[in-house]
């Protein structure tokens, strides 16, 4: 194997993997808040931060 | 406390005399992977007796993964652990009583594998102190390891399937240690065999502080 | 049941991606951004190294994957000791309700970042193993940090598949918490174990590959240093995505649970059309 290849390789499958599982968990989230009829309002964290010390 | 976990040890002792699962299930098995393993390396046998002391290792961790299955498998059926849990006894009694009484019997199950590997691979040894002592801690970091993931999975529906996965990589160090102080103890290497007993002693002390510290939120519930 | 009143006031303005929010589509957009500029730099900008040539380049991706994901797993590890400590006080009463939300949310964030780091985790190996492949001529070696980092992967993997199997919501938490903090106590044992294995076994003579102790010079240490930004970027964009997304499982899971009972109950009074389901 060529160092380019694994190079080019190493880049384009972890740009692959974060992009597949970024949309695998957006489109779940949509799915779900379809069925669920609630969106980002009461899924997001500021909601349920009801505790002092969460740094989030 | 120490009265609890003598009558948790015992009732689980008892269990295992009238069905016998130990050992009329676990022993033959983890005998059987002896036998695989020969099939394995039947290209060179010589392996199998430099292999020996990892062989024990491995064959005792899978004997531990069905022995803790079986430990808790015993409690799940009709609520046995709520049970014993209203009856005033405390998590970290029946913890340590099911781990005794796993333990006692995972001795059994070392045991015949280490009598298996005389017999079948014509293993000879060279430090017998260094032997016991290894096998002994070994054995019982195992089942305290074997105990709190038993408990994890307690009644849960993928249990079986699960439990490997989840104890064998927390087991990995002692199948290292074990190994590296058994291969001594058997002569087959010239490492320093007390260090890695030293080691397997200190993740025997660590998983016992561990589990003093996790029985109460994983029983709890149970 | 309890979040009820709150969507309903904003339902009208609900985003095109049901788990984005302002802060999402912020940290999206730089992570997107940071994300470009990080090619650019890891693969034209930086030099190549003196003795492995382009191959480290690799390292801009392979480095900062196991960064994140120790950080994911010290997240769950913190978020876990959370859970246990908010599960500890009894459960009723306005008190109880708070402790009981509270150890849900780090039962989320639990959840979120140590999924993330699976995934990064995940990355580090193929990567590594493709570096490995062009400078050590294998895709594998059994090195005390690889097969460290292989029971590390393993580990995290069974913790999922624990948080996975359907059970009571307050014992799973309490379940899973108690497994990310073992393995977190495990985690040194296994280092050094592995440490040992190795060390005692064969010479260290790995220092050319993935993680080895070169010194890298000034433009190399900044890229990393960049990339490892990006990266944390990304993956808190999609931990906080990932977080709405569990929190939305558990509204479904109400509803339908919800569901069943009326359905039942309506078993109960008059219409039998309903148990034709």
């Amino acid at each position: 194997m060529t160092y380019a290849a694994s190079v080019f390789g190493g880049y384009a499958l972890t740009a692959l993997a974060i992009v597949a599982y970024a949309a695998w968990v957006i489109r779940r989230g949509r799915a779900l808040g379809r069925d669920v009829g609630i969106g980002a309002t009461a899924a997001s964290p500021s909601s349920s931060r009801s505790d002092p010390g969460t740094g989030q | 406390m120490w009265r609890e976990i003598w009558l948790i040890c015992r009732k689980d002792l008892t269990v295992e005399r009238r069905a016998r699962v130990t050992l009329i299930q676990i022993v033959p098995t983890v005998l059987l992977i002896l036998v695989v393993f020969a099939f394995a390396f039947d290209a060179n046998p010589s392996l199998l007796g430099a292999g020996a002391g990892g062989l024990f290792w491995v064959a005792v961790l899978f004997g531990t993964v069905l022995g803790a299955k079986r430990s808790f498998d015993i409690e799940a059926e009709g609520g046995n652990l709520d049970a014993l849990r209203l009856g005033g006894l405390s998590p970290a009694a029946i913890l340590w009583g099911k781990a005794a009484a796993l333990a006692i019997q995972m001795a059994a199950v070392a045991l015949c594998t280490a009598a298996g590997l005389v017999v079948l691979f014509s293993v000879t040894v060279s430090d017998w102190l260094l032997l016991v002592t290894a096998a002994v801690c070994g054995t019982a970091a195992f089942s305290i390891c074997g105990c709190l993931y038993g408990a994890m999975t307690v009644g849960l529906r993928s249990a079986d399937t699960l439990l490997p996965l989840l104890l064998i990589p927390v087991a990995a160090p002692v199948l290292l240690a074990g190994t590296r102080a058994f291969d001594v103890a058997l002569g087959t290497s010239a490492d320093q065999g007390w260090s890695w007993t030293a080691l397997l002693a200190v993740v025997l002390v660590t998983y016992v502080a561990v589990g003093w510290a996790a029985a109460g939120p994983l029983l709890e519930d149970a | 049941m309890i979040e009820t009143p709150e969507p309903d006031l904003r339902r009208q303005a609900q985003p095109p991606s049901m788990t984005g929010s302002v802060a999402t589509r912020v940290l999206g957009s730089i992570g997107l951004a940071a994300a470009a500029v990080m090619a650019i730099l890891a693969l034209w900008i930086s030099p190549a190294d003196a003795v492995q040539g382009d191959a480290v380049r690799l390292m801009y991706v392979h480095v900062p994957s196991i960064w994140v994901a120790y950080g994911g797993f010290a997240l769950t590890a913190f978020a876990s000791m959370r859970v246990l400590w908010r599960t500890r006080g009894g459960i009723g009463g306005t008190e109880g309700v708070i402790a009981d939300r509270q150890a849900r949310h780090w039962d989320r964030v639990a959840g979120a970042a140590a999924e993330l780091g699976v995934m990064f985790t995940a990355l580090t190996l193929v990567t590594g193993s493709l570096w490995g492949k062009v400078t050590w001529g294998s895709y594998w070696q059994w090195d005390a940090r690889l097969t460290t980092t292989v029971l590390l992967f393993v580990t995290y993997l069974g913790y999922l598949a624990l948080r996975r199997l359907p059970t009571e919501s307050r014992a799973r938490a309490r379940r899973s918490a108690v497994m990310a903090l073992i393995a977190v106590v495990n985690l040194p044992i296994v280092h050094y174990s592995v440490d040992w294995w190795r060390t005692l076994h064969q010479e260290a003579s790995l220092s050319l590959g993935p993680g080895g102790d070169r010194n890298y010079t000034g433009e190399m240490y900044w890229t990393l240093l960049y990339s490892w930004a990006t990266f944390t970027v990304v993956a808190l964009w999609i931990g906080m995505h990932r977080y709405r997304v569990l929190r939305l499982e558990e509204l479904a899971e109400e509803a339908a649970l919800e569901e069943l009972l009326s359905v039942r109950r309506g078993e109960h009074s008059s219409e039998p059309s309903e148990s034709d389901r």
